[in-house]
C-alpha cells in the first residue's frame, strides 16, 4: 500500500541509491540518470507534471524497497519502469476524473490569461534572455567541452557528419564514444540555461 | 541491447518514436526500453538532439514536420529543447560572422561573453575571454559602437515588427498544439481505458491499496528429461504475475508469449511484442500478466520467436505450477 505521506530518510534514501547503482558506486549519477529518463518518459506521454511523476516513481520505488528490505528478480531500471507504468495509469484515471495537477491548472490558465501584446514582449525579453544565458554557460564549461560542443553540433546534414567523423578522429574517440560525450556536455548546458533563465 | 535490437531500433525508428509517429504497440515497446535499458537510453538523447537541430536549421522533411510541429512541440519541456537549440544555432551564426575576412588564424574574437579563437580551417573555436584580448577589443568595439548606433533605430524597428510577427505565428502555433494535444490525450486514453479496469478490477478487492502487488518467477529453458515442475507461490492479493523466460538462444528480433492451461489447450492471455533482456549472462524475455488469471494448477507459456520476415516460430513452452495461498 502507498503511504502518501512517506518520505524518505537519509539512510532508507542511501539504500535506495545503493540498490540503484547494482554494486559500482556512481555517486548519485545512475539517480539522476534514472530520474531524467522518468521524465523523459512521462513527458513523451504528454504529462504536464512529468517532473512530479517521477519523483512519485521514485518515492514508490524507495518506499517498497525499505518495505521488502530488497527487491530481486529484475533490474532497478526495469522495476522503475513498472512502477512508472502504474503512476502513469493512475495519473491517466486522476485526469479523467477532472483531478488536474497544479502543475496543469497553472500552464493552462498562464496560457490562457496573458494578452497577446504582453505575450510578444515576454516573447522577445525570453530569446534576449536565453541568449545572455547561453553565453554565461558556455563561459562556465571548459574550454575542451565548449570547443567540443560547438564544433559537434556545428554544420548541416553532410557537412556536419563529416565534420563529426573528423573531430572523432582527432579525439582518438568512436563516434560512440564522441556521441555520448557530446549528449553529455549538452545535457550539462541546457541544465545551466534553465537554471539560469530561471534564476532571472 | 543487443545487436539485433540496434538493427531494429535504428536512428530513423528513434526518430518516428520521437515524432508521436509509430504505432501504439511499437511505441510502448520503446517506452519501456527507453527507462529500463542503458544503451537505448543514450541513444536516443542523441537521437533527439539531432532531430531538434534539424528542426531549428529547417532541415525536417514534410511529414517529420508536421509531426514535430504537432506532436513534439506540445510539451513545454520539449519546447525549451527547441529553445536551446535555436539559441545555439544563433549563437553559431555569430560565431561565423564575427572573424573579419582578414582575421588571422590564432586570432581571438568576442562573441557575447565568450572568445572565439579563429581556427586554421577558418572556423573559430571557443576559448575563455583574456584581459589582453579585451583592450584590443576595446578598439574595435569603440568604432563598432558608432556605425551600429546609426543602424540602431531602423534595424529596432524592424525587429520589434519581426517580434510581433513572430508572436502571432506563436500564439496560433499554440492554439494548433493546444488541440492536438487534446486529441493525443483522448486517443492515449482510451487506449489505456482497458488497462485502467484491469487496475479497478484489482483494486475493488483492496479498496486502498494503490501500489501493484507482484509475484516473479523465473522458468528455465526446458529440459527434455524429467525435471521438478516449477512452482510459483501467489500471495492474496497480488495483482500482476512477472515471469522471466530464460532463452537458451537469442536468434529472433522480438517474441510472443502466451499462458494456456495444459489440460484444456484454452489460451489465457496473450503477450505483445517482445525484447529480450540481459540478466546476468542470461537472455530473458519478461512477461507480465494479471496474477487474477491464474488458479491452483499446472500453466504453460508458449513462446515464439517473431522473425523480421516470414511466419512466427515456436521456440519452446515453459510449463510451471501455480500454488494460490
Amino acid at each position: 500500500m502507498v503511504n502518501r505521506d512517506w518520505a524518505p530518510t537519509e539512510s532508507t534514501f542511501g539504500q535506495f541509491l545503493k540498490w540503484l547503482d547494482e554494486g559500482v558506486d556512481s555517486g548519485g549519477e545512475k539517480y539522476l540518470e534514472m530520474r531524467r529518463r522518468l521524465v523523459f518518459y512521462f513527458d513523451r506521454k504528454n504529462c504536464h507534471a512529468s517532473d512530479e511523476l517521477a519523483d512519485e516513481t521514485l518515492n514508490r520505488v524507495a518506499q517498497k524497497l525499505e518495505e521488502k528490505g530488497s527487491i530481486t528478480g529484475l533490474s532497478p531500471a526495469h522495476y522503475c519502469y513498472i512502477v512508472a507504468k502504474f503512476v502513469f495509469l493512475e495519473h491517466i484515471r486522476k485526469a479523467d476524473r477532472g483531478q488536474t495537477s497544479l502543475d496543469d491548472m497553472t500552464q493552462s490558465h498562464l496560457r490562457a490569461e496573458v494578452p497577446a501584446p504582453s505575450r510578444a514582449v515576454a516573447v522577445a525579453e525570453a530569446k534576449e534572455k536565453l541568449d545572455r544565458c547561453l553565453d554565461r554557460c558556455l563561459g562556465k564549461l571548459a574550454a575542451k567541452d565548449r570547443d567540443l560542443i560547438l564544433e559537434y553540433y556545428q554544420g548541416e546534414q553532410r557537412v556536419k557528419i563529416e565534420g563529426r567523423s573528423q573531430l572523432a578522429a582527432r579525439l582518438g574517440l568512436s563516434m560512440n564514444a564522441l556521441s555520448i560525450r557530446a549528449c553529455r556536455i549538452r545535457n550539462k548546458l541546457e541544465a545551466c540555461l534553465g537554471e539560469c533563465c530561471r534564476e532571472g | 541491447m543487443s545487436s539485433q535490437d540496434q538493427q531494429t531500433y535504428d536512428d530513423r525508428f528513434l526518430t518516428q518514436y520521437l515524432l508521436g509517429a509509430l504505432p501504439l504497440d511499437e511505441a510502448e515497446r520503446l517506452d519501456e526500453l527507453c527507462v529500463a535499458d542503458d544503451e537505448l537510453a543514450t541513444r536516443l538523447i542523441a537521437v533527439e538532439n539531432d532531430l531538434v537541430d534539424a528542426y531549428v536549421r529547417g532541415e525536417l522533411p514534410g511529414e517529420d514536420f508536421k509531426h514535430f510541429q504537432s506532436f513534439y512541440l506540445s510539451s513545454a519541456k520539449r519546447r525549451e529543447k527547441v529553445e536551446f537549440a535555436t539559441a545555439l544555432l544563433e549563437f553559431e551564426k555569430r560565431s561565423v560572422a564575427v572573424p573579419a575576412a582578414d582575421s588571422q588564424p590564432g586570432q581571438e574574437v568576442v562573441v557575447g561573453a565568450v572568445t572565439l579563437r579563429v581556427k586554421h580551417e577558418g572556423k573559430p573555436a571557443v576559448a575563455r575571454k583574456t584581459s589582453a584580448s579585451r583592450l584590443t577589443q576595446w578598439g574595435f568595439a569603440f568604432a563598432a559602437a558608432m556605425m551600429l548606433c546609426a543602424g540602431y533605430l531602423l534595424v529596432e524597428n524592424l525587429r520589434l515588427r519581426r517580434q510581433m510577427d513572430e508572436a502571432q505565428l506563436q500564439h496560433s502555433a499554440a492554439d494548433q498544439r493546444e488541440r492536438q494535444l487534446q486529441k493525443e490525450l483522448n486517443s492515449e486514453r482510451s487506449a489505456n481505458a482497458e488497462s485502467v479496469k484491469k487496475i479497478e478490477r484489482l483494486q475493488q478487492s483492496q479498496a486502498s491499496a494503490e501500489e501493484p502487488k507482484t509475484v516473479s518467477l523465473l522458468l528455465r529453458p526446458p529440459t527434455r528429461g524429467l525435471a521438478k515442475l516449477p512452482t510459483s507461490s501467489i500471495p492474496s492479493g497480488t495483482d500482476l504475475a512477472i515471469v522471466l523466460l530464460e532463452l537458451e538462444s537469442n536468434e529472433f528480433p522480438s517474441y510472443r508469449a502466451s499462458l494456456e492451461d495444459p489440460a484444456t489447450g484454452q489460451n489465457l492471455w496473450s503477450s505483445g511484442s517482445l525484447q529480450v533482456w540481459s540478466l546476468g549472462r542470461k537472455k530473458v524475455v519478461t512477461v507480465s500478466f494479471p496474477a487474477h488469471l491464474l488458479k491452483q494448477q499446472n500453466y504453460l507459456i508458449a513462446l515464439t520467436g517473431q522473425p523480421a520476415r516470414g511466419a512466427p516460430e515456436s521456440i519452446a513452452n515453459y510449463p510451471f505450477r501455480a500454488v494460490l495461498k
